[in-house]
This record gives C-alpha cells, sequence and structure tokens, in this order.
C-alpha cells in the first residue's frame, strides 16, 4: 500500500470529528472521500497529511511509519496536499507558484515545469500571469501544478472542482485521471459524490467521522444503501 | 526665480531626502508584517541602534573616510549593516521566536516589539548617554551648490554630501531588494510566504528560513536608514523614535506586506511632510506688485507650523485607514 491510515481519531481539540478510520490506496489509483457536510471528509485528508494531531492511530507511507513527521517534511517524502481553498499564491506569477511548488527541489527542475504546461495548456500562455487574477478553474489548475513540481508519489486534493463551471469540472477530472495513469496515487475529498465515485478505483463513504462503506467506485455507485442515502436515490 | 531655487531646496530635495528614509524604514516594517504577521513597533529604535554602530565603528577608524575621500560614516555603513542584520537574529532567537513556537497571536509579538523598543532606548541612552554626537566632528562635511544660470537668480540649489548618498544609496537598496525578491529564490518564497503562509509551510518552504532572511533585509535597512539619517542631521537617542508614525503610515499608505507600496507611501509622506510646512507666501510674494493693495501676503503661510508636522502622517494615515484601508497597493487589512 503506498498510503495506509488506520484507525485514526483526530480532531481540533475537544470532541473528536474522526472516530477511528481507515483509509489506504496504492500507487496509480484514485481514491475517494465522500460524505455528508460534518463527516470529516477535510479533517481525514488533513490528518494523512498531518496537518492536524492524531490522538491515536498510524499513517504509513510505502510502509514507513510517518506518523509522527510534520507536514513540511512530508512534502520531502513525497506527499502534496492541495488545499480547499486559498490553494495558490495570489501576487506570485504563475510560474513562480510552480517554482515555489518545487522549493525544497536543488534540481533543474525546468522540464518539470513544462511537463505542468503539457498537462495543463492554459497554464503555458499564462506563465507570465499573476495567479490572482486567473478564473477559478485556472485558479485551480496552478493549485494542482504546484502540488505536482515535487513529483509526488501521493497527491492529497481537497474539493478541487467546488465552484468551478462544469467544462472547468471536466478538465480538472481529466487531469487527475491522467495524473494517476502516470502512477501518482491520488486521494480526493469530494462534494459531488457521484460524479467522483465515477472515476475512483476506492471510494470511502464516511458519516460522522466513520468509515461507512469502503469499496470500488463502481460498486458504491450501484449499491442502492450507498445511493439512497448518499447519492441522492 | 529665487523663489523657485527656495522651493527645490526646501520641498524638492527635502522631500525626497524625508521620503527615502521613511520608504526605507517601511519596507522594513511591511516586510515583517508580511511575513511575521505582526507591527514591529522597534523598527524605528532599530535604525537609532544602527547608526550608533556605525558611530561607533567610524570612530575606532577615522581616517577611513579621507582615504576614499567619502564621509567616514558612510564608508563604514557595510560594517554597521552587518552588525545590526545580526542584531536583528539575536533579537528575535531570544525574544520573537520563542513566543512563535508557543503559537501566539500575532498581538502578542506586537506587544513583545514594544518591550523590545523600551529596551533599545534604554541601551542606547546606556552606552551612548543622551547628548547629540555629530559624524563630523574631525571631518567637513561637503556642501554642492548648483548655480542656476539665470539672471534673476543669486541663490544657489544646495545638496550636501550625505543627502547624495542618502538618495543613491536608497536607489540601489530599492533596486537590490527588487532583483532579490523577483529573481532569487529565497526572495521569491518570501512574496509566496506573505502571501499565504499556510501554502508555503505545505509546499514544504522552510519558514524559519525566510524569517531570518526577512530580519536581515529588515535590519540592513533599518541600519542603512538610520546611519544616513544620522549623517544628515545629527546623531542623537531619540533620532527616529519619532519617525515611527511617518514610517507606518508610508506602510499603510503603500498597502501593508506590499514592499513597493512602502516605497510610494514613505516619499508620498515625505513630500507631503514637506509641502504642508513649506512657507507658500514666499512663492506668492513676487506676484504682489500686481495684486491690488487691499491684498496683503501674509509672512508666513504654511498648511501645518513646522513643530507640529507629525500631524501630517497622522492625517494621511486615517484618511487612508477611512477610504481605502488596504493602501494603494492593496496589502492586507490590519
Amino acid at each position: 500500500m503506498l498510503i495506509k491510515a488506520s484507525n485514526i481519531v483526530a480532531g481540533y481539540g475537544g470532541e473528536p470529528v474522526l472516530n477511528g478510520i481507515d483509509l489506504s490506496i496504492d500507487s496509480g489509483q484514485i481514491g475517494v472521500i465522500v460524505g455528508p457536510n460534518g463527516a470529516g471528509k477535510s479533517t481525514a485528508l488533513k490528518s494523512v497529511f498531518g496537518l492536524i494531531q492524531l490522538t491515536q492511530g498510524t499513517v504509513s507511507l510505502a510502509g514507513d511509519d510517518v506518523t509522527h513527521v510534520p507536514p513540511d517534511q512530508r512534502v520531502s517524502l513525497g506527499i502534496s496536499y492541495v488545499p480547499q481553498e486559498m490553494n495558490i499564491f495570489p501576487s506570485l506569477t504563475v510560474r513562480e507558484n510552480l517554482e515555489m511548488g518545487a522549493f525544497i527541489r536543488n534540481d533543474d527542475f525546468s522540464s518539470v515545469i513544462d511537463n505542468m504546461y503539457d498537462l495543463f495548456p492554459p497554464l503555458k500562455q499564462k506563465a507570465t500571469a499573476v495567479a490572482g487574477q486567473l478564473s477559478g478553474g485556472q485558479r485551480q489548475m496552478v493549485a494542482i501544478a504546484r502540488a505536482l513540481m515535487i513529483g509526488p508519489r501521493l497527491l492529497l486534493l481537497d474539493e478541487p472542482t467546488v465552484g468551478l463551471s462544469p467544462a472547468f469540472v471536466y478538465e480538472i477530472i481529466e487531469r487527475i485521471k491522467a495524473i494517476a495513469a502516470r502512477g501518482v496515487g491520488v486521494l480526493i475529498v469530494e462534494q459531488n459524490a457521484r460524479r467522483a465515485l465515477e472515476i475512483a478505483d476506492i471510494g470511502f463513504v464516511l458519516a460522522a467521522g466513520k468509515n461507512l462503506y469502503t469499496d470500488s467506485g463502481e460498486n458504491l455507485l450501484n449499491d442502492p444503501e450507498v445511493a439512497k442515502s448518499f447519492l441522492g436515490g | 526665480m529665487n523663489e523657485l531655487i527656495f522651493f527645490v531646496n526646501k520641498v524638492l530635495i527635502s522631500g525626497t531626502i524625508i521620503g527615502c528614509i521613511y520608504a526605507l524604514g517601511a519596507i522594513g516594517v511591511t516586510l515583517v508584517f508580511g511575513i511575521l504577521r505582526f507591527a514591529n513597533f522597534s523598527h524605528a529604535d532599530m535604525m537609532t541602534v544602527g547608526a550608533y554602530i556605525a558611530f561607533i565603528f567610524a570612530s575606532l577608524m577615522p581616517g577611513a573616510g579621507a582615504l576614499i575621500g567619502l564621509p567616514t560614516g558612510f564608508v563604514v555603513l557595510p560594517l554597521a549593516i552587518i552588525c545590526l542584520a545580526a542584531f536583528a537574529i539575536v533579537v528575535d532567537r531570544l525574544f520573537y521566536r520563542p513566543l512563535r513556537e508557543r503559537k501566539v497571536r500575532p498581538v502578542m509579538l506586537l506587544v513583545a516589539s514594544l518591550g523590545v523598543t523600551l529596551m533599545l532606548h534604554g541601551l542606547v541612552r546606556l552606552f551612548a548617554g543622551t547628548s547629540p554626537r555629530s559624524f563630523f566632528q574631525d571631518e567637513k562635511k561637503d556642501v554642492f551648490r548648483f548655480d542656476v544660470p539665470f539672471e534673476l537668480a543669486s541663490r544657489d540649489i544646495v545638496i550636501s554630501e550625505p543627502q547624495v548618498l542618502l538618495i543613491i544609496t536608497s536607489i540601489v537598496c530599492i533596486f537590490a531588494l527588487h532583483w532579490f525578491l523577483t529573481h532569487t529564490k529565497l526572495g521569491k518564497a518570501m512574496r509566496a510566504m506573505s502571501d499565504n503562509a499556510d501554502l508555503a509551510l505545505v509546499s514544504g518552504i522552510n519558514t524559519e528560513k525566510i524569517v531570518r532572511a526577512t530580519w536581515i533585509i529588515a535590519g540592513s535597512l533599518a541600519a542603512v536608514a538610520g546611519t544616513l539619517l544620522s549623517l544628515d542631521v545629527v546623531l542623537k537617542p531619540d533620532l527616529s523614535f519619532n519617525l515611527l508614525l511617518p514610517i507606518f503610515a508610508a506602510a499603510i499608505v503603500g498597502g501593508i506586506g506590499r514592499p513597493y507600496g512602502a516605497i510610494a507611501g514613505g516619499l508620498l509622506v515625505g513630500f507631503s511632510e514637506t509641502l504642508a510646512i513649506f512657507n507658500w507666501s514666499i512663492l506668492l510674494r513676487p506676484s504682489a506688485e500686481f495684486l491690488p493693495e487691499w491684498i496683503d501676503i501674509p509672512a508666513r503661510m504654511a498648511f501645518v507650523p513646522t513643530e507640529y508636522k507629525i500631524i501630517v502622517p497622522f492625517v494621511i494615515l486615517i484618511a487612508v485607514l477611512i477610504w481605502r484601508p488596504t493602501g494603494i497597493f492593496k496589502g492586507q487589512v490590519l
């Protein structure tokens, strides 16, 4: 398993938000976390990245225990995280945003930047534009490209399509599939459960901080119980 | 013509000089705010400390200036810069970093900086006394006089050597800072962290390294501003304490967290001050003969008496906070 989070109990002080959840995906897989509001989806993603302290449970990356590794060092281990909001440097140019993603790299990463321009062609024309002035969809591309600059093994995306127009949603989803096809494990939190489960190798349905169902995306979509409770029938 | 030359001397040159000082100070304040999220009240006193460090070096090597043909205080400036940059890091280690590690709210750091201000105040007086000192005790302060080639102009445009050095050094510092912020990895990371500190951390940017770089730059600029100011006027313990308000006004006018805004804000506040205290009746006097007799031009027609010029940055500050709290360059809202 590329990433394996077992029996995670965590919160922001006070009542824990997560009451013992398990998540695990393999390289090249897309894992999707879905569930109602307040189920702890974003918190689960943050706990995998180490942004919140775990009161219980372990996180391991490719078999190595990383439970107590701080987030900035998890970046060096190959985990990238894209927050839901404020996920770009607005006053920096697109290219500078990508360079900041590669801050921990000391090698020549210009080919990686070209790679990102291939993956997200709109960014190439906007390379010298200030990122804060881009459209929502292009910002999301900047955010994902920034996270990919280290050449991560695992990419964590918190609601990457929220607030985007349908054309951009399709675009971003296609890109996520392409990223996974390169062998990167992708763990996504999604509000739009049906659309996300369509591309999921594994879906995790959370409710009240617990795993309710864990199965392949296809099986979850076809499960009448899941459909009734979480996919709006 | 003489009136116009008087205007150039009193407004253009004085405004540029004080504007440069404010700009250098405001850049330091705004960078520290951008990275560490607190208003550093001790910045003005860091400038004073920098000037005293330069004074110590100048006293240790009194002949240094004559060798190159520049004022000694200016020649030892690089040494003062190094010392004050190191001093700024030490202050951070002793007072700010322990608070940062406890993840206190920024207002606590602000209060800590007030404490640092008082300590620096005391330190300077403890070691240097309260009497004013001059860098030009044993040296001559060169003054350049430019003859204006007009018949009616009998006055000269006057600018002293320290003033010329101040303007040149400020321009060099600003360009160097611009290059650093836009062309180096560390500089870009500084802008990134000022933009979005959480994302900088998530990107694996070493934030303590950025904090250190910020103190080095803020300390260096404080040393430059303090030393050059004391070369222009005199060195005294409250050299730059009175500059605190105009410097903050400049930083806020320009948009807090925006170094280029700080430069614009510094010049704006500097020129506003000199224009406000300028005696406009001097410019009007030549027109007296064309005016009807019943109009009498008063002897003094300044907007603000010189001794109250501190109200100018106050007014600017309040106006900006009411009508455009993000400043000219759209910085953060305090």
